[in-house]
Formats: C-alpha cells, sequence, structure tokens
C-alpha cells in the first residue's frame, strides 16, 4: 500500500530549455570557426536560418492553432544545424527552403515537437543535397586562399578524395584542425569535440552514440582501407573528413530519434557506423553520414525494444533468451506441421517466469527477417538464371571470339584436360562436325597476362588467333594485337619463332609483346599435337 | 564490501542542519496524542479504553478483535477526550483515540522476560506481538511475522541504518545515542534467528556510526560487520541493502528468505532491545524535524500520535511562511495540510520546506501541463529497477492503454522511489504514470484469473469491514447503531437427487478377485453430483 501521492519534491536542475541551450552553446566553437574560415557572411547564413525557422514553426502554430502548453525551442537547434551543414556561398533560396522542409514537413506535420521520426535538420540537408547542382562546390578556406593568392575557388573536399581512394593531400593538423574545403560545421574536428565534450559534460548527451559510432568507423575503415592505404592514416582521415563528428556528436544524438535504452544506444551507434563506412565505400554519393544516421532512426523503434533492460532480480539475457526461443517456435510454426507439435512457451521459460515478460511477440520479427532474406534470395537466383539479356550478350561475345580463332566455327565445348589452370581446349564445331580445336590460354606479356584463345585445325596449323583480355600499354597492344599482326600468324604449324626457320615477321619496339604471342601459339600448337588419340566419334560423318 | 548497483540519483543531501544534533526529549510535550485506530495495513481496531478513562504510559488503547492486527499503546499518561474521526496523514479522516496528556509521566509496570538472552523464538514472537513491535517502513509489518518468515533462512542479519532521503538524521543520530539498545536488539534478533554473520550497513556520509559501532563493547569483529554504501538514493529500500551487501536480487515477488537474509531497521532493532529486555511496548521513535523554514531543526524523541503542530513547536516554530509541509523525506514524502494529523510509526521525519528549496512546478498540487517526453532516456539509468519510465508513460498518454503490452514493461515491480521524476528534464510525472499502469495490469491479471479458474463463491464479508461500517455509523447516528451489513447467508441446501452410479463397472470381467462386500462399498459412496448427469 502506496499512497497516491505527488513525489518527490525534488528535481534535478535540468529541464528541456536548458538542454536546448546547452546544444547551442556547444555549436558555438564550431560555427566560430566558420566564421573564421569563410568570412562574416556566415554568421548572416546561420542567422537567417535560424530565423527561418523560428518563423515557420510560428506561423504553422498560427495557421493551424496546435494547442500549445508548452513552448518549443527545437527551432533554435535545428536552425543552427541546417546552416552548419551548408557550404560557405549558396543561393539565396536554399536557406527558406531547407527551414521549410525542416520545420514543417518533418516535425509540424508528424505532430510538432518530439513526435518527428527523423532528425528534421539532417532530413532538411538531405532535401537540399538531392536538387542537382546546388551543393556540390565547396570553396576553399580564406586563409588558405589568401596564402595561395588566389580568388576564392572550389576544391574537393577530403571526402572526395576518399571516395576515389585516395588520401587528401593534407598534413594530418590541416585535417584536425579543419584548413580545407568542406561545409562550415563540419570542417574542424578539434571544435566539433570541444561542443561534443561539453555536451557529455552537462550529460545533456550520453556517450554511447558517439563513442560506439565513432569507434565502429574507426575499426571499419582501420580493417579495410582501399588501394591499399595505409591503414592508420586512412582510418584518421575518415575519421576527420566530412561530416563524421558532427553527426556522431549533435546530430545521431537527438533524443528524440535515437533510442532510449542503454543495449539499444549500442545498437544504434553500432548500425550508424557499419551503414556510414558501406555509404562511403560503395554508395553513389561521397558522404554517408546522413543516409546512415537516417536509416538508423527510422529503426529506432525496433533497437528499443530489442535492448530492453533486464528488469531488478531478472537473470542476464533472460528477455534475449525468451525472444530467441519464441523466434525458434515461430520458425517451426511456419512449417507443415500444425502448432499442435510445437513446443508451448512453459518448457522454455526459465524458473520465474511467472513473474516476468516472457518476450511473447518481440520475436516474430525475425522469423519475418528470414522470410525477407529467403524472399531477396529467391528473386535474386531467379533473376540470375533467367536474365535473358545477359546470357545472350556472354553468347554473343564467346562467338566473336571462337570467329575470330577459328572463322568456320559455330559451337565449341570443352574437351577433358587436366593441365595448367589457365589451360583450356576446346572442341570446335561446324554445324555438326569438328573441325578443329581451340586452346585458351595466358601468357605473360609486357605489363601483365595476356589471355588468348588459338584455333588450331586437324592438320596441326593456326587457324586464327583471339585476344581475350590484355593489360599492355595501348601503344603496343594495339601494334602487336591488332588483327593485322595476329593474322600473320595463320597457316603456320610446327614450332614457331621469330627469327630463322618458321619465323613470324616482329614488330620494332615490342618485342617482348611479340615473343610472348608466339610463346603462347607454340604453347597451343605444342598441346594439340599431344592429344595423340582423337575420339573414335569426331568427324565420322566427315 | 559493496557491489557496484546500477540506478539512483545524488540529489543535495542537507543532512548538515540536524546530523549534529543529538536525540532529545520534547521541551514542549505534546498537549494531546491521536492514535488512529485504521492501521496503514487496513485494519480496524477496537478501542478498549472508554471515554475519560485515565491512562498511563504504555497502557494498551486498542486491539484487534480477530487477532491479526498489533495492538496500539499510549505514550503519554493522561485521560482519554475522544473517541471519534480524527485526521490521518494519508487517509483523510479516520476513527481515533484521542488521549489528553496530564504531565505526570505516570508509567504503568512492565513485565519483561525473565531470561531474555535464553529466550526462543516462538516466546519473542508473542512477546513482540504482545507489545505491538512494528517495522519502521510504510506497511508497518510485524516484527514477528518478520522473524516468522525468516526463521532459519536468515544466516546474514542486515541491520538497515543507510537513511538515504535528504534531510533524515534520526537513524543517524539513534545510531550514536542509542546504539547499546540497538547491539542488543540485534544480538536478541542474530541469537533468535539463528544468523552466522550481522552486517551493519550505513551510509558514506555517516563515518561517526561506524566509528561508534567498531568501538562499541559489544562489537565483534568474528560475526560482525559494517558495509558503507555509496551516498545515494534510493540505497536505503531493503531489496537494494540486500544487493549491495550479499550481490544477491530479487524480483518483485521474491522474499529475502530465498536469499537467506533478511534486514531490519536499527530502529526497529531498539524497538526489539526495549520489548524484550524492559518489556516496554512500541510508544516513541525518533523523528527529525527540519526543513528550511523552521527555526530550530533538531532530532526529538517523541511519542508516537503526536500531532505534527507539536513538532514544530519543539523546533521553535518558523522562521518563514512554510511553502510544502512533508511527512517523510522529500522524495517520498506526502505533503501535509492538516497539522492536526498524528505522527505514525512510519514516518522519520517531518518537514517544513520553504519555498526556495522546491522547484517551482512541484510547489502546488496541480502542477503546469509538462513539456513533451523528448525520449533523452534520462529515467532508464538512474531507474533501480532498470525499468523503462518513459516508455510506461508514453503508453499511458494514449486515450485506450493495451494491459498486455502494459505488462511487458512490469509496472508491477516499480518501488516508488520517484528517481525518474527527479531526472526528468521535461517534468514528468512518470512514477505516477508508473502506479496507474500497475492497478490496470493488476485489474486485467485478475481478470485473466477468473476467467481460467472455476468461479469460487463469493467470500463473505470481512467483520473488520462490519466494524468500520458501525463505528461510522455510531459517529453519524449519535451512537444508534444500525447494521448495513446483511445477514450471513445460508449455506446452499444440498441436492436431494445426487445421481448415483448403480453399474460404476461395466461386466464383472473387470473385478474378477473382488469381493462382494468391497463392490457394495464402492457403490454405497456418495457421488459428487456431476454436470448433466445420470439422474
Amino acid at each position: 500500500m502506496r499512497p497516491y501521492t505527488l513525489s518527490p519534491r525534488l528535481a534535478a536542475p535540468t529541464s528541456v530549455n536548458a538542454m536546448i541551450a546547452d546544444v547551442v552553446v556547444a555549436l558555438i566553437p564550431a560555427l566560430a570557426t566558420g566564421i573564421y574560415l569563410f568570412g562574416w557572411e556566415i554568421l548572416a547564413n546561420t542567422l537567417v536560418s535560424v530565423g527561418f525557422c523560428l518563423v515557420f514553426h510560428r506561423f504553422y502554430g498560427l495557421l493551424f492553432g496546435r494547442p500549445r502548453h508548452y513552448s518549443d525551442p527545437s527551432p533554435w537547434v535545428t536552425g543552427l544545424l541546417l546552416a552548419l551543414c551548408y557550404p560557405s556561398d549558396l543561393p539565396f533560396w536554399v536557406i527558406p527552403l531547407g527551414a521549410f522542409f525542416s520545420i514543417v514537413i518533418v516535425k509540424e506535420l508528424f505532430g510538432g515537437f518530439a513526435c518527428n521520426f527523423v532528425n528534421p535538420a539532417l532530413a532538411g540537408w538531405i532535401f537540399i543535397q538531392s536538387s542537382p547542382y546546388i551543393l556540390s562546390e565547396y570553396h576553399q578556406p580564406r586563409p588558405m586562399v589568401e596564402a595561395n593568392l588566389l580568388d576564392a575557388i572550389s576544391s574537393a573536399t577530403p571526402m572526395s578524395y576518399l571516395r576515389q581512394g585516395v588520401i587528401p593531400p593534407l598534413s594530418p593538423g590541416e585535417m584536425f584542425l579543419g584548413f580545407h574545403s568542406g561545409a562550415i560545421g563540419e570542417v574542424s574536428t578539434l571544435m566539433l569535440l570541444l561542443g561534443g565534450c561539453y555536451l557529455l559534460l552537462r550529460h545533456v548527451i550520453r556517450p554511447t552514440i558517439p563513442l560506439t559510432y565513432l569507434g565502429t568507423v574507426a575499426i571499419l575503415t582501420y580493417i579495410f582501407p582501399q588501394n591499399g592505404q595505409d591503414a592508420y592514416y586512412w582510418m584518421f582521415s575518415q575519421l576527420c573528413s566530412g561530416g563524421l563528428v558532427l553527426g556522431a556528436f549533435f546530430m545521431a544524438t537527438d533524443p528524440v530519434t535515437s533510442p532510449v535504452t542503454p543495449r539499444g544506444t549500442v545498437f544504434y551507434g553500432v548500425g550508424c557506423g557499419v551503414l556510414t563506412v558501406l555509404l562511403r565505400y560503395y554508395g553513389s554519393y561521397p558522404e554517408g553520414v546522413a543516409f546512415a544516421i537516417l536509416t538508423m532512426n527510422a529503426l529506432v523503434w525496433w533497437l528499443d525494444k530489442l535492448g530492453m533492460p533486464r528488469t531488478f532480480g531478472m537473470k542476464p539475457f533472460t528477455r534475449q533468451k525468451a525472444i530467441f526461443s519464441t523466434c525458434l517456435r515461430g520458425i517451426q510454426s511456419l512449417g507443415a506441421f500444425s502448432r499442435k507439435n510445437t513446443p508451448t512457451s512453459m518448457e522454455t521459460t526459465p524458473k520465474f517466469s511467472k513473474n516476468q515478460d516472457n518476450g511473447e511477440g518481440y520475436g516474430g520479427i525475425l522469423v519475418y527477417v528470414l522470410v525477407f532474406f529467403l524472399v531477396v534470395g529467391g528473386i535474386h537466383a531467379t533473376h540470375s538464371l533467367t536474365s535473358l539479356q545477359v546470357h545472350q550478350a556472354k553468347e554473343s561475345q564467346t562467338l566473336a571470339l571462337l570467329q575470330s580463332a577459328m572463322p568456320k566455327g559455330t559451337f565449341m565445348s570443352e574437351m577433358p584436360y587436366q593441365g595448367d589452370d589457365f589451360d583450356t581446349i576446346y572442341l570446335v564445331y561446324a554445324e555438326h562436325n569438328a573441325i578443329g580445336h581451340c586452346v585458351s590460354l595466358v601468357v605473360d606479356g609486357f605489363q601483365g597476362e595476356i589471355s588468348l584463345l588459338v584455333g588450331v585445325d586437324f592438320g596441326g596449323a593456326v587457324t586464327g588467333i583471339a585476344v581475350q583480355s590484355q593489360q599492355e600499354t595501348i601503344h603496343m597492344g594495339e601494334k602487336v594485337l591488332s588483327q593485322e599482326v595476329l593474322r600473320r600468324f595463320l597457316g603456320k604449324s610446327g614450332t614457331l619463332s621469330l627469327e630463322g626457320d618458321n619465323a613470324v615477321d616482329g614488330i620494332t619496339g615490342a618485342t617482348l609483346t611479340m615473343s610472348a604471342v608466339v610463346t603462347g601459339v607454340n604453347r597451343a600448337l605444342e598441346l594439340v599435337q599431344q592429344l595423340d588419340e582423337l575420339p573414335t566419334w569426331i568427324g565420322g560423318d566427315a | 564490501m559493496f557491489r557496484l548497483l546500477k540506478g539512483g540519483i545524488h540529489p543535495y543531501s542537507k543532512k548538515e542542519s540536524t546530523r549534529k544534533k543529538a536525540l532529545a526529549h520534547p521541551v514542549f510535550p505534546p498537549s494531546q496524542i491521536v492514535l488512529p485506530l485504521y492501521t496503514a495495513r487496513e485494519d480496524i481496531l477496537e478501542p478498549i479504553v472508554r471515554l475519560g478513562e485515565g491512562v498511563k504510559i504504555g497502557q494498551k488503547i486498542a486491539i484487534s478483535e480477530e487477532g491479526h492486527a498489533l495492538p496500539i499503546f499510549s505514550g503519554i499518561s493522561g485521560t482519554v477526550s475522544k473517541i471519534g474521526l480524527e485526521f490521518h496523514p494519508y487517509f483523510g479522516k479516520t476513527p481515533a483515540v484521542v488521549i489528553r496528556n496530564d504531565f505526570k509521566n505516570s508509567k504503568i509496570t512492565l513485565h519483561p522476560v525473565e531470561k531474555p538472552y535464553e529466550i526462543s523464538a516462538k516466546q519473542m514472537m508473542e512477546e513482540l506481538s504482545r507489545l505491538g513491535v512494528r517495522g519502521m517502513t510504510l506497511e508497518e509489518e510485524p516484527v514477528s511475522d518478520k522473524i516468522r518468515r525468516h526463521l532459519g533462512k536468515a544466516s546474514t542479519l542486515i541491520l538497515n541504518g543507510v537513511e538515504c532521503e535528504p534531510y533524515l538524521t534520526a537513524d543517524y543520530r539513534l545510531l550514536l545515542d542509542r546504539l547499546d539498545p540497538i547491539m542488543k536488539g540485534a544480538q536478541l534478533l542474530a541469537q533468535v534467528l539463528r544468523s552466522d554473520t550481522m552486517v551493519f550497513v550505513v551510509q558514506g556520509d555517516k563515518i561517526p556510526a561506524v566509528e561508534a559501532l567498531e568501538h562499541h563493547p559489544l562489537w565483534d569483529d568474528d560475526y560482525m560487520k559494517v558495509a558503507t554504501v555509496p551516498t545515494r538514493y534510493p540505497y536505503g529500500e531493503e531489496k537494494q541493502v540486500i544487493r549491495l551487501v550479499t550481490g544477491q536480487e530479487f524480483h518483485k515477488n521474491m522474499s529475502s528468505a530465498e536469499g537467506n537474509c533478511v534486514v531490519f531497521n536499527v530502529a526497529t532493532a531498539y524497538a526489539v532491545a526495549d520489548a524484550i529486555l524492559h518489556g516496554a511496548p512500541q510508544t516513541h521513535r525518533a523523528v527529525t524535524v527540519s526543513g528550511g523554514a523552521v527555526k530550530r531543526p533538531r532530532n526529538l524523541w517523541l511519542p508516537i500520535g503526536s500531532p505534527l503542530e507539536s513538532l514544530f513547536v519543539n523546533g521553535e516554530g518558523m522562521k518563514e511562511d512554510p511553502a510544502l509541509i512533508l511527512l517523510g523525506g522529500p522524495l517520498t514524502g506526502i505533503a501535509q495540510k492538516e497539522l492536526r494529523a498524528p505522527l505514525l510509526v512510519s514516518s522519520g521525519g517531518l518537514l517544513a520546506l520553504a519555498k526556495r528549496e522546491i522547484p517551482p512546478h512541484l510547489l502546488e498540487d496541480t502542477p503546469p501541463a509538462p513539456m513533451p517526453c523528448i525520449g533523452c532516456g534520462h529515467c532508464l539509468p538512474v531507474c533501480p529497477i532498470h525499468l523503462m519510465p518513459n516508455m510506461v508513460h508514453r503508453h499511458m498518454k494514449k486515450p485506450h492503454q493495451n494491459p498486455q503490452i502494459l505488462a511487458k514493461f512490469q509496472p508491477d515491480a516499480c518501488i516508488g522511489c520517484g528517481c525518474c521524476n527527479y531526472r526528468c528534464p521535461s517534468r514528468l510525472p512518470l512514477a505516477q504514470s508508473m502506479a496507474e499502469a500497475e492497478l490496470i495490469v493488476a485489474e486485467y491479471q485478475a481478470q485473466v484469473a477468473a476467467q481460467q479458474e472455476t468461479p469460487a463463491p463469493l467470500p463473505l464479508p470481512p467483520a473488520l469491514e462490519e466494524d468500520m461500517v458501525m463505528i461510522l455509523v455510531e459517529e453519524e447516528n449519535n451512537g444508534k447503531i444500525i447494521p448495513l451489513v446483511p445477514d450471513k447467508t445460508e449455506e446452499p441446501p444440498e441436492e436431494k437427487n445426487a445421481p448415483i452410479l448403480e453399474h460404476p463397472f461395466p461386466t464383472e470381467e473387470y473385478l474378477p478377485e473382488f469381493d462382494e462386500d468391497e463392490v457394495i462399498i464402492l457403490v454405497e459412496e456418495p457421488v459428487p453430483p456431476t454436470k448433466g448427469g445420470l439422474g
């Protein structure tokens, strides 16, 4: 028996307005760096952006008469973050458009403050970014322009270097302090870290999300550097470039759109990191932070269910085990057998199941995931098996190769031959009659391997040579591997050489490539000669 | 010794104003005391004194006829001035006995146990229930019940002196000033419960109490320990204390007997020693009178039932107008408007808070509409039970609540500590939502249980309710008793045409070895009536 009370009569010295104010304060160093690097118009941009956000928020409230008992301070943060995501020079209508999309469409239409399911600033930024040409030009910082005695020029951001698998040509200090082109707020990693530490010390955000996010990105980029770059510096460049730190400390930690459960925040941070690295490596945009965070925002409801904390007195992972057993039951019930044969929940639940949640209903999602993967796999397999265009293209390519190696041939089949890994011998048919052999082989050329298809008739003479693939320089490849030169091999048999008897005319300046082709043709002739006995069914009717 | 525990908050302590003030007898004893007959365990007591009768200190005032509630005793000497409705701190007006003080302090003769240190468990339980010794928690559980539950299942005896709420120092001063009886009471309890180890638990800000314990002549390092727990709220709750001392976690429906340990408050140990060694009933308790509005905060040793205004009289009045008066600590205390209400066994303190000490949104009983839940998740890490208050609150905001979804959040495990309310930046009433959700879930579970089980016959109205009604009616109708409760319904008549199975076994082949006598006996046995029977 506890009387219904209004206790406690104490409260921690915090409030939503104070949290919002703390976020604004934490963004001031980054904004100041932006003003220092790109000029005073940045401050004007920021003020206009915040102003438009407040105006749209107010107008929506006036027009649609949403009853409010509280003040909504979130447009301040939305406007500030939007301004920090823009480049230094931008068309005048971008700022009101971004503010309109963020405030009205993403936030107010979904129910106002604390009802949006994605971060308004990020959504607005992506909306602007997806316009064709607006935000693609990033100017160099003013101090660097002055030092180089240049006009304000647009230059590639570090992200666009990293997108091509190249480490940006900047010193670590420049990367960390922000002396490179990019959006206003994201350039200076140092100032963003300062602001993030302020938020952590003020207990506005929890450290789990930034730590797991940045840690996942660091680990993945360290393990998988692109193009064999130095792993440490690749990781450092990935961490310091783009909007990663801004996103990890200010966007992903938005309380409205991040999970509340401690385990859920870990899943969320790891998911953001993995998606960011995947999008940066394989996406069509150079930057993947925004899409990664928006995707994980949409999954928050599920992460919170998955990460429900262990109630005091329950054994660890009881709920997770229960979810797993529910999944197993769901999978079993998917089968053709009736539900009567499946085990009941009482068999798998632990000792104190009577008092505890046994995870009913949470596990069903895994069944859906399984079904999803099965369906996707099935569709993919069907498509790859039945894709006519792909097969037709392959067939016509093979036929073209064959006809340049043996002009009369229409069809070839592989012969049982165990030799070098790259050597394959085909039997070539014209209509239904075998007319000769084709040998597919690989020889070492001047710069790399050359894959050849050499046609040899039953008399042991070369009928043609087709180049399947080569890595020679354009100069030499054009010279040697042209049809004109390759036609010199026609009708030759025995052992060829570049000089003396049975010689093939060489090409000056490309001796190595020519000798490689001669070696290949010799090997093909030798291989065909070694096929001492022809199968009895060959040429029966010829 | 303590183990890391998740959850809890660290509010300002404000204990400095009273922690150096020794437990004192009141300078101005209360002119009257009020003893409610309606107990916290929802029992009704029957007064055994008459109007105008003289009573002494320690005299029995009211008993429970049925015997499952403990009797109550007078803490002052004087005359019974009223038996009627009086203010109760929690329940509005309840029946109560009012005793006017004659300031003579005449006592009844006490009958202590002859050999207290050879007392058996049964004798001790009888003695404690005779003398009305109750626990100091809000539930006021009889100590004898707790001993009975833990007999032979309490190898660790934990003496709880944590007192984690701000302002309160009564238990701390009791540990310093009345340590001798506390040690003796703890020894008696350990002897009866056959405990191996005895652990005194205090908070980190009570180091003088640790020193006093360790320098006491009865201290024995072999089986006594002091555990100092972090200065956090609510580390003084019973299950949190067990977790901190032994590392065991108990779910809401588990008893501490399963973990082979038992927790008693130090004030309870004092009351046990008083009852067993001196034969004195539980009539007084230590109270802290504090708060920013009190002129001279202090710790007092007061008779139970003293009106709250007499506590402030002993605090030498107010230096400013109190904005809020709380019975209990600031985190679980209950606001009082009527200062004639009495002090209860469970009240550890009385606070008169000045306006500057309370957050403005908590000043009035109808707080302004809070901000919406922004999902910051600050209420999760502070919850000592690891619940999700924000999710429950969001669900309770919906027009229709689904009890099955609510049950997944386990609102019935909530201990009502209010840490979530304290931490919430949106100032949401999370703990109150949790209590409402608990009611919805309990109602739903009762419905499910009723559907699953066969409908049992309705229980007869308990005699206690009858008494309650009679007392109230007596008050209203000037003594005329009009019984409202109908007479006991007669038992349903037995069915006359009960079907009898004449041939329980179809053929004789199944019973070749049976004698005729046995078969006859089987046939003559009364067969319970079955639904749609043969008859």
